[in-house]
């Protein structure tokens, strides 16, 4: 009884949320280039470094030259995907790790929870050696400079947290005005997955992380990266 | 003194002595008050929404909460409501296994219901996250600041502190330090089997947890540890993802002055076996205290979000900081505590302390009233405890009687009680038992007070004259006639004719304050019989206290069914003798420029009394300002309290005394005359001056006016 009530309701939210979804889209294509300068100058503003690319083989060149020698994981989402900027970076030579493979390697997913626990922690700690995480981001928020990032059972958080640099993968039409057109996003995007209203996990991040608690001092990198550089590709 | 005044003497000396709490707590709200004031006017619509989803959400409290419940259970959270803190801990112990590793962020409803201490009881090892928390369990150090817990401590001491944690030397230098504890805390989010939370929101229609920080202790601590355990209030709930976010924008941007903080995260249930989320999440729902705020008409209370904003201007907190509260500090934290805990904890913690200068309503993203919801509080104490011998005595047989039966005697007695000063600044008690402090200065009752120098009806104005009525309140009738006798001068100077009922009483306010609300009503219906019977168009205060009690006898008077409407009415007309001015001169058509003004000598500093401030009245300045001659700085010192404080003053002398002290200090250099538009500012700050040895008179801004016209005439 209770499904039944809920699937006309569910409808009427879905319609609602793709009339919310069009106009937003809309409204950001008309004023692209605004929204594209406000959030590089809130981006630097928070303490991001951004560089702006035509491309995604501009963007793996940018990105092989920050990591130079150094190894690189990465979290594969769909932009990312989309883009092969991953088979772009290792033909460049960067190192990549993909969490995905780690985890399969590691036989998560399908073993019990003692292995488990102890295969997460292998992994994270490979994850925390690194120098670099690879992420794409699911929107840009042009008013505060904050990226955000979903996940619904992968690891893009440990990547966008445990190692010193983050590196965030965008592109100008990701750009959204402000937090609530960002949630919007972040509704349109979670529908379909699965049964839940939203994704299991929605971050928004703004800047490197940071803590002024001894004697008001401002030092970054506290608990996560204590660099965030975003690669903005003015086409995708 | 009764007990619980005893406990809070004890605590708000313990607060004085600690001064290096005190100057990080001056250092933090000297650069986070002007950076959130900047930031705040930059999103003028944050606060309006903040105030409309708050009000929202608790008006249909019941219902969200359960909606929240539903979709956080559709989410794979478990949801357990507890009723009471017990409820809540034994929960958690459940869940805790003995003698695990738990990781902790920052939750005000974990450390309200004590859960950290049983934890240690069952052996469980509790490592907190947050930078600032960490340096102070590390080193066993009492937090000075709920935003920055540790910044008192030198950085010298806190690599002493890592390098006996971590076994290497450590520099004395922040960023090593960084580094030294994200490598050891990072060890922790690893081992860790639980990880406990609180939430900034909840939203109910998507189910999700939603918390925010700079550091990203919370984001690995909820995230890495396979059970997440959240700690909140069911004030937290809001209806939509959307406000949840919002609230976060706000608690930023008037917490630390950043239009967002670091990260924001939304959590909607447990993962599944992947690499990051936690397998299991258990919500924990508090709702001790929360039904009854909104019963007994304090839901008010639960729009707050804990983001310091308060803490941040009030003169009480500055100078005692945490002694001031119970587990949520300050005036607020007076409130949730009289809710949660009871009016005992309460009044031992500090409900007498709230000077209530108003500045915390302004500051605050929700425009609570914390003040006059502790002026409620007071009064179930009064009901409760009684008033006490003291405050009976100023309330009730020295202000509550006919001001002039309070002269005659008030003139008998004060030189058989009282000693003039050597140099007749005023007078001190001769006596201990007393109970007033020796040192204090005590305004001298003039020889001739107002009532019986000025006449009650002027005879000499026209027809056509606007009509008002004055009211002098005690001090300008009784110690400042010549403040009355200013007021009185330039509104004839203005042409106005100005009605002055001589058997006005107290305005009240002293008894508002103390929670002797009958009595304070009773004042308010024998001024209004007095003040009313004339048909005024205005009615002219120069004691803004005053002025906010005469403001307040409609709402004080709102279940009167014979004097509600009138107070109504009454309350519309209440306007300070400056704003009054203005309005007569803006109408006439020139600000300031209405009148001739006499050039006056002098360097003059303005205070700006706390009950004009919060009104956005500043028309006292201004006009100082038009005055020819006068040495005149607009901005003195840091615009705070003097902290006269009433009812407050007479139990805690030292606090308020203290505070004067600052205001002394900050006047500028070189100041002679101290201008103020308050009569209640004037006494305390004579008394700050004295206690200093400062030669700077204390005036009324009207005082010079009416010199400046007299002087202009000549």
């Amino acid at each position: 009884m209770i499904q039944e009530e809920r699937a006309p309701r569910r409808e009427e939210y879905r319609l609602d949320l793709r009339n919310r979804s069009e106009e937003l889209e809309r409204f950001c294509s008309d004023k692209r280039e605004k929204l594209k300068m406000k959030a590089i100058q809130t981006l630097e503003e928070r303490g991001c470094q951004v560089y702006l690319v035509s491309n995604a083989e501009e963007a793996a060149t940018q990105i092989a030259e920050i990591v130079q020698t150094d190894t690189v994981v990465a979290y594969s989402n769909t932009l990312l995907e989309e883009l092969d900027l991953l088979e772009k970076l290792q033909m460049k030579g960067v190192k990549t790790i993909y969490t995905d493979v780690l985890a399969r390697d590691k036989g998560l997913g399908d073993c019990f929870q003692d292995t488990m626990k102890d295969a997460r922690l292998v992994i994270r700690q490979k994850i925390a050696s690194a120098s670099f995480g690879l992420t794409g981001v699911q929107a840009v928020v042009a008013n505060h400079g904050s990226l955000m990032l979903m996940d619904e059972q992968g690891s893009v958080h440990s990547v966008s947290s445990l190692p010193d640099t983050h590196i965030a993968v965008a592109s100008v039409q990701q750009i959204v005005p402000d937090l609530p057109d960002a949630m919007t996003v972040a509704r349109q995007l979670s529908l379909g997955g699965t049964e839940r209203v939203l994704v299991r996990y929605i971050s928004i991040i703004t800047g490197p992380s940071s803590t002024s608690d001894i004697e008001g001092q401002n030092v970054r990198g506290m608990h996560g990266p204590k660099e965030v550089k975003v690669i903005l590709m003015e086409e995708s | 003194m009764n007990n619980f005044t005893r406990k809070v003497q004890s605590k708000v000396t313990a607060g004085l002595k600690d001064k290096t709490a005190s100057m990080a707590r001056r250092r933090i709200s000297q650069f986070l008050g002007p950076a959130n004031v900047i930031a705040v006017e930059k999103f003028p619509l944050a606060g309006p929404l903040h105030r409309q989803t708050k009000a929202q959400a608790i008006a249909n409290l019941r219902e969200k909460l359960e909606e929240a419940v539903r979709n956080l259970e559709n989410n794979g959270c478990k949801v357990y409501r507890a009723r009471t803190s017990a409820e809540a801990v034994a929960y958690a112990r459940k869940v805790i296994k003995p003698g695990c590793l738990v990781v902790k962020s920052k939750s005000n409803a974990a450390k309200e219901t004590g859960v950290l201490e049983a934890l240690a009881q069952d052996g469980v090892t509790v490592i907190e996250t947050d930078m600032g928390d960490r340096i102070c369990q590390i080193g066993n150090i009492p937090a000075s600041h709920p935003l920055g817990p540790a910044l008192h401590v030198p950085v010298g001491k806190v690599a002493e502190l890592f390098t006996k944690e971590s076994g290497h030397q450590v520099a004395s230098d922040p960023s090593t330090i960084v580094s030294v504890a994200r490598n050891l805390l990072r060890n922790a989010f690893f081992q860790a089997q639980y990880g406990i939370s609180g939430a900034n929101a909840i939203a109910a229609d998507t189910g999700s947890i939603i918390l925010t920080e700079n550091e990203g202790n919370i984001r690995l601590g909820t995230d890495l540890p396979p059970v997440h355990i959240v700690f909140a209030g069911i004030e937290k709930i809001v209806p939509t993802l959307e406000e949840a976010i919002h609230v976060c924008h706000t608690a930023a941007l008037y917490g630390t002055g950043a239009s967002v903080g670091g990260y924001i995260n939304v959590a909607s249930g447990p993962g599944r076996e992947s690499l990051d989320g936690p397998l299991e999440m258990h919500v924990i729902l508090l709702e001790e205290g929360r039904w009854e705020a909104i019963e007994a008409g304090f839901s008010e209370s639960l729009a707050c979000i804990n983001c310091g904003a308060c803490l941040n201007v009030c003169p009480v907190y500055k100078e005692i900081g945490e002694q001031y509260g119970y587990k949520y500090f300050g005036g607020i934290g007076i409130i949730h505590t009289a809710l949660r805990n009871g009016i005992e904890k309460a009044l031992e913690n500090g409900l007498s302390l709230c000077v209530g200068c108003r500045q915390c309503i302004d500051a605050c993203p929700g425009n609570i009233p914390t003040p006059d919801l502790i002026q409620k509080l007071r009064q179930r104490a009064v009901t409760q405890y009684g008033l006490g011998r003291q405050k009976t005595l100023v309330l009730k047989s020295i202000l509550g009687k006919n001001p002039s039966r309070t002269w005659r005697w008030g003139r008998k007695l004060q030189p058989l009680g009282l000693r003039r000063t050597s140099k007749g600044e005023g007078y001190q008690v001769r006596f201990p038992w007393m109970n007033v402090d020796p040192k204090r200065l005590l305004p001298n009752l003039a020889e001739k007070p107002a009532f019986l120098s000025y006449p009650k009806e002027q005879t000499d104005t026209n027809q056509e004259s606007e009509q008002v009525a004055y009211f002098a309140g005690c001090l300008n009738n009784l110690v400042f006639p010549e403040v009355a006798g200013a007021t009185l001068e330039v509104l004839k100077e203005q042409g106005v004719a100005v009605y002055f009922p001589h058997e006005q009483v107290c305005c009240g306010y002293p008894m508002q304050t103390a929670g002797e609300l009958d009595l304070a009503k009773e004042m308010a219906r024998r001024n209004m019989a007095l003040l009313t019977d004339h048909p005024v168009a205005r009615i002219i205060v120069d004691c803004p206290t005053c002025g906010t009690a005469l403001r307040g006898y409609a709402k004080l008077l709102l279940d009167d069914k014979v004097w509600g409407n009138i107070a109504r009415e009454f309350s519309l007309k209440v306007r300070d003798v400056f704003e009054f001015l203005s309005e007569r001169e803006y109408k006439a058509g020139g600000f300031g420029l209405a009148k001739m003004k006499g050039t006056l000598q002098g360097k003059v500093s303005y205070h700006q009394p706390c009950h004009l401030k919060y009104l956005g009245i500043n028309h006292a300045a201004e006009f100082l300002a038009t005055i020819p001659g006068l040495d005149f700085d607009l901005a003195n010192g840091d615009g705070a309290c003097c902290g006269f404080g009433g009812v407050t003053s007479l139990e805690h002398y030292n606090l308020v005394a203290t505070i004067a002290s600052r205001k002394v200090d900050s006047t500028l250099a070189g100041t002679e005359i101290l201008a103020t538009a308050c009569p209640g500012c004037m006494v305390h700050m004579a008394d700050g001056l004295f206690q200093q040895g400062r030669a700077i008179k204390v005036k009324h801004a009207i005082e010079l006016l009416a010199e400046s016209y007299r002087k202009g005439k000549e």
